[in-house]
């Protein structure tokens, strides 16, 4: 792989990341207001905190693991 | 710099398809941006003529040409397709053609998502439309589509919450792509701080769009549910509760001011400067202060619920946390004021309209302060004055910057000059006009004329009639606008790669019209 291919590789990487968190963050806004509706605000504020205090770090551990 | 464009460029342009297939294939930015800004005008025209019937209905007391559940129809069906047909896919259009030109990227990150997102559009536009005839009728329940009206609605109010559905999807589905393509795809030497404002301004407002939208897509769908699957989250009928609907609506709904506002600065801060021959005057400020916005602009929405019956105590958060938008707001004024002090300022069209922006918004801006007082916004509910407020943010405030943008680019975009003098004449024209219909307005409101009725007592008949000409004569106006649009595509004094002699930025190193690929070799940034 040249360099050009290999910089663009990496590019598209990156991006297609960027782009499945944020649709991630959309998804979790969108069912997130739904569920706050159904089984009262403070349970799901707290099930989508706890989900992005553990969550969110597993999810870059693994994904920088991955990228060694 | 650049690699200038070669031979296998344009080889590579003759293999594209041809004629519509050429259109509906497309993944190239500026031919998406292109479909993105026709879209927005037709749509433009849609939403106009539905604004225009209205004010012929309201040109005189009585009943003369609709009758009463359609007017509610096109006031409602007026600010959806403004909203989410014109005004959001116009800045978007702009982002398409521009983002990545002025930040040096060959295109957008995902040119299928791109096109994608566009074409989900056109059927978002014709169920709206279509919606009218539907059995029943469109929705009648106003562009915020509060319950229990909107509960209880036809299945004209279903096509529209569908509708409601896709423009969402295409909205966040468009934002993400402009998120990632400025976040990775910005050109060697473009640190964050050095981007221009203009993108600075689409990448906070992206972000808004992503974090609002679904909460607008989530309300629609408890909506829906509420219609035909026997759940009753704002039926009070079932336990549930109307209210929450207009906290969740406003949620998104607040925020959406900010996000047809924000790219309309970001436009601004790219067309003073230039026509000042001087940089943007506080550049960090103005990050900082669109920053700012964007955060307060998202924690106020129940400035739009005085009347609905809340705590004093969040009466007075919300009444605080509104007015302290007007500081970040006020920077970013005070630095365009800055920015044209002592320049060498030259007035042609898009400046025009820049200094014609400045005008109307901060006009709806301090009518808004006025507004963000509980004890006087519980006075002017519902009345024109918020009619009259809103249209100068969100009209002239998005509008003017939108042709302040057009006329500053579309050399660009095209290789032509705009024919000065006919700017000028739909300058000024919009400009009196505008001021005609909607000043006019906020006496009416302060005279206690509520909004969305189609008859009133003789006493506002003569402002009604003031604004209804204003009105006709914006709208005629904006045909010009489309004449010289089509005029400058079809030809006139060719443009110089750098149009403007006060222009800065990536964008202008290329040639006009722009190639249909640019920065395949990515400039370096100095």
């Amino acid at each position: 792989m040249t360099e050009t291919n290999s910089t663009r590789a990496s590019q598209r990487a990156a991006s297609v990341r960027t782009a499945l968190t944020l649709a991630g963050v959309a998804l979790v806004f969108f069912i997130g207001i739904i569920l706050a509706q159904g089984f009262g605000p403070s349970m799901i504020g707290l099930g989508a905190l706890g989900v992005a205090i553990v969550g969110f770090p597993l999810a870059a551990i693994i994904g920088r693991g991955r990228a060694r | 710099m650049h690699t200038p464009l070669t031979l296998a460029d344009d080889a590579e342009r003759l293999d594209q398809p041809k004629g519509i297939l050429r259109w509906l294939t497309a993944t190239n930015h500026k031919d998406i941006g292109t479909l993105y800004l026709c879209f927005s005008f037709a749509m433009f025209l849609v939403g106009g003529l539905m604004a225009l019937t209205i004010r012929a209905e309201l040109f005189q007391p009585g009943l003369q040409i609709v009758q009463p559940e359609f007017f509610n129809e096109l006031t409602t069906l007026h600010g959806l397709i403004m909203v989410f047909g014109a005004f959001m896919p116009a800045f978007v259009g702009f982002a398409n053609w521009q983002l990545p030109m002025m930040i040096g990227a060959p295109d957008m990150a995902f040119p299928r998502l791109n096109n994608f997102s566009f074409w989900l559009l056109p059927p978002a536009a014709i169920l709206l439309v279509a919606s009218l005839f539907a059995p029943g009728g469109a929705t009648g329940a106003g562009w915020t589509l509060y319950p229990p009206l909107s509960v209880q609605m036809g299945p004209g109010m279903d096509m529209a919450i569908f509708a409601i559905h896709l423009l969402g999807v295409s909205s966040i589905v468009g934002s993400i792509n402009i998120v990632t393509t400025i976040l990775n795809m910005r050109a060697p030497g473009m640190t964050l701080m050095k981007m221009p404002m203009f993108v600075w301004t689409w990448l906070i407002t992206a972000y808004m769009i992503i974090f609002v939208m679904p909460v607008l897509a989530g309300a629609v769908t408890m909506l829906l549910t509420d219609r035909h699957f026997d759940t009753h989250f704002f039926n009070a009928a079932g336990g549930g509760d109307p209210a929450l609907f207009q906290h969740i609506f406003w949620f998104f709904g607040h925020p959406e001011v900010y996000i047809l506002i924000l790219p309309a600065f970001g436009i601004i801060s790219q067309v003073m400067p230039t026509f000042a021959r001087k940089p943007l005057f506080g550049y960090r400020s103005m990050v900082f202060a669109t920053f700012a916005i964007a955060i307060l602009g998202s924690t106020v929405w129940a400035h739009h619920m005085f009347t609905v019956g809340m705590p004093v105590g969040g009466q007075l958060f919300f009444m605080y946390a509104t007015l302290l938008i007007a500081v970040p707001t006020g920077i970013k004024v005070f630095s365009w004021i800055a920015t044209m002090w002592e320049g060498s300022l030259t007035f042609e069209t898009p400046m025009l309209f820049a200094v014609g922006f400045l005008f109307v918004f901060v006009i709806g801006g301090l009518t808004g302060v006025i507004l963000a007082i509980a004890p006087v916004d519980i006075q002017l509910h519902q009345t024109y004055y918020i009619v009259a407020h809103f249209h100068y943010t969100m009209v002239a405030g998005s509008l003017f910057a939108l042709f302040a943008g057009t006329y500053y680019w579309i050399p660009k975009w095209t290789g032509h000059m705009v024919d000065e003098t006919l700017g000028r004449w739909h300058f000024w024209l919009s400009m009196i006009f505008f001021n005609v219909t909607f000043f006019t307005m906020f006496f009416l409101g302060l005279a206690g004329m509520p909004r969305r009725i189609p008859d009133y007592p003789l006493q506002f008949a003569d402002l009604n009639m003031i604004a209804s000409i204003g009105a006709f004569g914006f709208g005629l106006t904006q045909l010009l606008f489309l004449y010289t649009v089509i005029k400058c595509i079809r030809g006139g004094e060719k443009a110089s790669a750098k149009v403007w002699d006060g222009a800065n930025g990536l964008e202008w190193t290329v040639p006009s019209p722009a190639p249909h690929h640019t920065f395949q070799t990515p400039p370096v940034v100095a």
